[in-house]
């Protein structure tokens, strides 16, 4: 997560000419690889933010023309942001560039949406959403299965009140459980059975207080 | 006490700190009045509640915003200590409001052998995470009660089990919990 000079550097010179053209430079395109593998690999909120500016007009636009509606232009902005933040980590430099990847994932946000558009007939709305959410967020390695991963981000659609807006503009300040494994300098694996036998130990405690 | 609730999936304990970004209106006019009044309450998101709350909350103070290039609103928040929700209600915008009143959480705990092991990996974390130390202007790692409420903040486990932890009396538990995943 330690923000590269160079990042930091780049990021506060001036944004280069042409920023908002469809045209772009062959640095512009390395900047936007560098800070979206900075996401990925350091979980870099500088970096994540200069994406954030970068693209977030450009989605903004494309959502509008789409949809015609502001609000839905911009929750297709924050769909797709968010989505670029926590699968960062799917994307591989020498598959193609960063912002082909970006537009993909915002392409699959605009049909999601679209989807949620036709069903929000029927009521979709189901009491355990919420925990799921959150497990999600907590367990990263699901975030590669893409069944899980659909079913959340449906999930994650029908929340009422666009609640989910705010929710997904503060890009949840937890650490993984790889960066939790990483900085105790034990194995994945090892992290996750702790966590699990904490919690388990945890409600045991729980369980023979009730019973006192 | 009158505040504003913004329910969120964000667990704060006392003293902890996080950034929110904010571009919906209802939670700018928040923000506006938190900065000159008392602050607001951060509550744990809740589908299966009323008006989307958990039945406590986080009191919060804003000490920093910023306003992004992207036009948004970024704002640090502090929590400074845990309330009781004892009524909510919706204001026209939508934004939520509701008397609360306040409940302690843990008393002060000086370090033991085990809670010292604990702040040294937390050291690490602020060492390794600028984007996160960085909104520690003072640290308190000499206090074992900031060093366990720092950790249960950004384990990742749902914030369901985190809510254990707001009990006043939950202090050593946490201390055993942490022992358990931290040093194994």
């Amino acid at each position: 997560m330690q923000v590269t000079n160079s990042v930091m550097a780049k990021r506060d010179k001036t944004p280069p000419k042409g920023r908002y053209q469809s045209s772009m430079s062959k640095d512009d395109s390395k900047q936007l690889t560098e800070w979206l593998v900075a996401v990925a690999e350091k979980r870099d909120k500088k970096a994540f933010s200069a994406l954030f500016s970068w693209f977030a007009p450009k989605i903004k636009n494309v959502a509008y023309r789409q949809f015609n509606n502001e609000a839905q232009a911009l929750e297709i902005v924050q769909d797709t942001m968010t989505n670029v933040w926590r699968k960062a980590h799917l994307y591989h430099p020498e598959k193609g560039a960063a912002t082909t990847w970006i537009y993909t994932v915002m392409r699959n946000v605009a049909f999601d949406a679209l989807r949620k558009i036709q069903a929000k007939k029927e009521d979709l709305l189901s009491d355990d959403i919420w925990p799921l959410v959150e497990g999600e967020v907590t367990e990263t390695e699901s975030f590669s299965d893409y069944l899980m991963d659909k079913r959340l981000l449906n999930l994650v659609d029908t929340l009422p009140d666009n609640q989910q807006q705010i929710v997904r503009a503060v890009y949840f300040q937890d650490m993984t459980q790889e960066q939790l494994a990483k900085l105790l300098n034990i194995p994945l694996g090892t992290v996750k059975s702790r966590l699990r036998l904490a919690l388990a130990k945890l409600r045991q405690q729980l369980d023979d207080q009730s019973q006192d | 006490m009158q505040l504003a609730i913004f329910p969120l999936p964000i667990f704060l304990l006392p003293n902890g700190v996080t950034r929110l970004r904010i571009f919906e209106q209802r939670y700018i006019r928040m923000v506006k009045e938190a900065v000159q009044g008392d602050g607001f309450a951060l509550s744990l998101y809740q589908e299966d509640n009323e008006f989307g709350t958990s039945g406590w909350a986080t009191w919060v103070k804003i000490i920093d915003f910023e306003t992004l290039p992207d036009g948004l609103l970024s704002i640090d928040i502090q929590g400074q200590s845990m309330m009781k929700i004892d009524e909510v209600w919706y204001e026209e915008d939508k934004l939520r409001r509701g008397n609360l009143s306040l409940i302690p959480h843990w008393s002060p705990e000086v370090h033991s052998e085990d809670t010292l092991d604990i702040c040294d990996e937390l050291k690490r974390v602020f060492e390794h995470n600028p984007q996160y130390s960085e909104l520690y202007r003072e640290p308190h790692f000499e206090s074992a009660t900031w060093v366990c409420q720092r950790w249960l903040e950004i384990l990742p486990i749902e914030n369901q089990e985190k809510a254990q932890f707001i009990q006043p009396n939950s202090f050593n538990q946490a201390k055993h919990f942490l022992n358990n995943i931290i040093l194994g």
